[in-house]
């Protein structure tokens, strides 16, 4: 088989001499290469691995790494090997080699060399890594290096990148030096070529001549505004190229024993040119974009109830890219929560709102976190919270009680309409709803939930329930008295509920929903049913005619946001 | 409009029969049967020089369905089905093995006799009808070449070609049938079967041919049902409304044609089992009969019609009453006047 593929081979190495494996050669072109080929210990489970002999056969290449001649001929993640079959495995790695190495003798694959340029630098010898808040924009500009004492750098647009990572904080006594820096976008289609890693690193012409040339007009005049003033000894590069597939490759160098001319001025010169390995943690590489059209980053949100729901809740938020939360809840996390709060145990005795906040603030940059610590029926009586200044309200109190109030509240109250989320689960994991109002010029709302769309009345039944709710025979359990009545459910229906909630608060957030849906999600009802209740007709729905109904619920009858809206006020609004 | 949903709950609740697993008054009776059967059919084959064929039993009819009703005159009506292993070509008559099945229950009761589909075994209490068994005698599919269960049809005075090995899986229709409908809607398709049985219990007259048969009833709702809901987030249903639209559909379906025998135009409707034959489940009506079937929809449609535009339950109820019988419940006009009043707090599932 190999014969057909790798021209004349014989076995190399063995138990004393080295890698063990097959030599063979290629023909690249009017090129006949010589290859080795290695099977890895747990082949057929990993890929062959293909070695070119030199590694510069064929010159600089993209995908060949220097030295050792490595052959980069698929990018593993997401494949699956077909384990029965090594023979084919092998042919298959040798047929996707000669491609690639025939690109890059051809230059075919040479824009490669700038979607891997970090790969590329970071591999360069000497190099030094520096943590990047920049933000890539196109313009040339002077930006900042920092330096903290302890020895950690950072290169930022300006010291407020720094601040908004830490979310408001400042450096915490550690003294920072901020050394200024130029910044140089390249235009889209440059093509620069990495120093090779076995060759000296680039003299300031030789980075001058790589990188100036691909400037535009514009931006090659402001760098000459820039550079103007006589040099330091030492000065900082930062450099963009946009890469052909998406965004920008972000790259460094730091020019020491400068002449009197800034390194990037025509004539001037520097004994040593160090290469700088960004680590980047600027916003729009590592926050989400939620998907949407519209930025989630600027949203802001009041979760309104912190518990096992809202806990999670606003972890998810967080990490769909919501940067901006208010938490609220009156509570502190006792010993019951435990097992089922996302955050366990560590801050007992805590109120839960401002353990959020804290928790929230030490797991991610970026983020701005308030925390409220009283009850949303209060906070709405003394007016310390203001409605209109939150994009949407998400409500997981688990007290049907309030949040119909709060639902009239956020209807009648002049200026405080904000669209909003009510979110909940069930005894025994029989499931989860959330349900959306506010959004959009159409009704439903909470409160339609809890209305007969033949009879009109106000019930205290919920239509959407999946439980059955005997009289006189709560779902609570009491673990050891009435101070600690406990509901059966575990984290994972909080989960699922949250889960639920965020994706429906990103939707409205991210202008994907435009309407006012009730959701839910379907546990097994084995423990809740094996526990002596019934389940209602709605759990006897399928997932389809769950979706099917989504808006079913919004009815004219409804006193909040139906036609009988005028009719009576409650204790809120 | 007035909600009735309540009333037509109770109703069902007063109608409905369970199938086989679920009443025991049921099996019991099944099982008399089936026990005489298998002490003396082998007796009965051994007689004729025959070797008793291997058999078992299926239930078939409404109440596999799980669409039986409670019988206006207690007269139960128990469907089993006889699966001979055996092909029809050993048995070219099929009457032959209907009388064998006749020889081997005659005597169990004062009255048991061959009908054209079935050997019908009455049991009686003081001579008034208490129920019936209808033995349906089948060739097991697996024995026949294109491997069809056959039913066995005909009477022992039936001419030769009314005697016939006639293609039938009773299984296969509970299927088709069933299938349509899941969760809420194949228990509102069983109810509304019931209500349409149960008013035709209330109409026409047992005997004969003059009521249409409860499987045509079963198909019609199969064809034409489209459930509704009054509260489609909750899943309450709307039963009044389902069978009010179901009714006007059927009554649309009826067609005139011109019977070129009797040279005038007649009414008909005809209602195609889902399965194998294929037959018009109501070919065997009079065009009399048919035409009181339809007469009597009309006025089936009318009382549902007075019922929706009914402001107080009451009215509404009274009008069902009048087409279906004591069984529909009639509510006090003090008790629906009366705003419905719940406790001022109730048990609540929403936790988070």
């Amino acid at each position: 088989m190999e014969q057909e593929l790798l021209l004349a081979p014989h076995r190399v190495g063995g138990p004393d001499q080295g890698e063990a494996g097959v030599i063979g050669e290629l023909q690249i072109g009017d090129c006949r290469v010589s290859v080795k080929l290695v099977l890895p210990p747990y082949f057929p489970l990993a890929f062959p691995l293909l070695y070119l002999r030199p590694w510069d056969s064929l010159g600089f290449i993209p995908h060949v790494m220097a030295d050792s001649g490595y052959i980069c001929y698929v990018a593993s993640e997401g494949l699956l090997l077909d384990r029965r079959d090594p023979v084919a495995i092998v042919a298959e790695a040798i047929r996707r080699a000669t491609v690639l190495l025939a690109d890059g003798a051809s230059g075919a694959n040479r824009f490669d060399f700038v979607d891997e340029f970090e790969a590329y630098w970071s591999r360069l010898p000497g190099g030094v890594s520096i943590l990047s808040l920049l933000d890539p924009g196109t313009e040339v500009r002077k930006v900042v290096r920092m330096n903290s004492a302890k020895g950690t750098a950072w290169l930022v647009g300006s010291p407020e990148d720094r601040a908004a990572f830490f979310n408001g904080r400042t450096s915490g006594g550690d003294k920072l030096t901020i050394q200024n820096a130029v910044y140089l976008p390249l235009e889209l289609g440059s093509l620069v070529l990495p120093p090779r890693p076995d060759r000296p690193m680039w003299s300031a012409a030789e980075a001058r001549a790589a990188l100036l040339a691909n400037l535009s007009a514009e931006n090659l005049a402001r760098l000459r505004a820039l550079i103007r003033k006589r040099s330091k000894s030492q000065e900082y590069v930062f450099v963009a190229i946009p890469r052909p597939s998406s965004g920008a490759v972000v790259f460094g160098m730091r020019f020491d024993g400068c002449s009197e001319l800034h390194p990037l001025v025509e004539g001037a010169t520097a004994e040593r040119v160090t290469p700088l390995q960004l680590t980047r943690l600027e916003k729009s590489y590592i926050v989400p974009r939620g998907g949407g059209e519209v930025g989630l980053s600027g949203k802001r949100v009041l979760i309104a109830g912190c518990g096992s729901v809202g806990g999670y809740l606003a972890f998810e938020l967080v990490r769909a890219g919501v940067l901006d939360l208010t938490t609220l809840d009156p509570d502190t996390l006792s010993a019951e929560n435990t097992f089922r709060h996302v955050l366990g145990w560590k801050r007992l005795g805590k109120n839960k709102a401002e353990a959020l906040k804290t928790e929230i603030e030490e797991t991610f940059p970026y983020v701005r976190v308030r925390a409220v610590a009283t009850g949303l029926e209060l906070a709405l009586r003394e007016e310390t919270l203001d409605l209109s200044s939150f994009d949407l309200v998400i409500c997981a109190l688990g007290n049907p009680t309030i949040e119909l109030a709060f639902d009239e509240y956020l209807h009648r109250r002049p200026g405080q309409q904000r669209a909003a989320v009510y979110t909940w689960l069930e005894p025994f994991g029989i499931g989860g709803h959330a349900v959306a109002t506010g959004n959009g010029p159409r009704g439903g709302c909470f409160a339609c939930l809890y209305t007969s769309p033949m009879e009109g009345n106000n019930e205290l039944n919920n239509r959407a329930a999946f439980a059955v709710p005997e009289p006189g025979r709560p779902f609570a359990r009491a673990l050891s008295g009435c101070g600690s009545l406990h509901t059966p459910y575990g984290s994972l229906d909080a989960m699922r509920t949250a889960a639920l909630a965020t994706g429906l608060a990103v939707d409205i957030l991210s202008s994907r929903e435009l309407g006012n849906p009730l959701r839910s999600w379907k546990g097994d009802p084995a423990a809740y049913q094996a526990a002596g209740y019934e389940v209602s007709p709605r759990f006897a729905m399928s997932e389809e005619r769950l979706h099917d109904s989504r808006y079913s619920h919004q009815t004219a009858r409804c006193l909040v946001c139906g036609a009988g809206a005028h009719v009576k006020a409650g204790a809120l609004a | 409009m007035a909600n009735v949903q309540k009333q037509f709950e109770k109703f069902n609740d007063a109608i409905c029969l369970g199938r086989f697993e679920e009443n025991q008054v049921l099996r019991e009776k099944r099982d008399v049967v089936r026990n005489r059967l298998d002490e003396k059919l082998p007796g009965v084959f051994e007689k004729y020089d025959e070797k008793c064929p291997k058999y078992s039993y299926r239930n078939q009819g409404s109440y596999e369905m799980g669409t039986g009703v409670v019988p206006l005159n207690c007269d139960f009506d128990i469907d089993q089905g006889v699966y001979f292993e055996t092909p029809t070509s050993t048995y070219p008559d099929p009457v032959v093995l209907k009388k064998r099945v006749h020889e081997a229950l005659d005597g169990h009761t004062k009255d048991v006799k061959i009908r054209r589909p079935c050997v019908t075994v009455q049991y009686q209490r003081k001579d008034e009808p208490v129920y019936h068994v209808d033995m349906a005698v089948y060739s097991e599919g697996a024995q026949n070449p294109d491997g069809k269960s056959r039913l066995a049809v005909g009477r022992e005075g039936s001419s030769a070609e009314s005697r016939r090995w006639e293609v039938s899986n009773p299984q296969a229709l509970i299927d088709t049938i069933l299938g349509r409908f899941t969760g809420n809607d194949r228990k509102q398709f069983r109810r509304i079967v019931r209500y349409l049985k149960r008013w035709k219990d209330k109409n026409f007259s047992a005997d004969g041919n003059a009521a249409p048969l409860g499987i045509g009833l079963t198909v019609a709702t199969y064809d034409d049902l489209r459930c509704e809901y009054s509260d489609p987030t909750a899943g309450t249903p709307d039963d009044l409304l389902s069978l009010r639209n179901l009714v006007r559909v059927i009554l649309g379906r009826f067609m005139t044609e011109y019977d070129v025998n009797e040279g005038k135009y007649r009414r008909r409707l005809k209602v195609l089992l889902p399965v194998e034959p294929w037959n018009d489940l109501f070919e065997q009506m009079t065009d009399t009969q048919m035409t009181q079937f339809e007469e009597k929809l009309v006025k089936l449609c009318d009382a549902l019609d007075a019922a929706n535009v009914a402001v107080d339950p009451h009215d509404a109820a009274q009008e069902l009453r009048k087409v279906f019988g004591d069984d529909f419940p009639v509510p006090d006009k003090k008790e629906t006047a009366k705003a419905h009043v719940s406790s001022a707090f109730v048990t609540s599932s929403n936790n988070a």
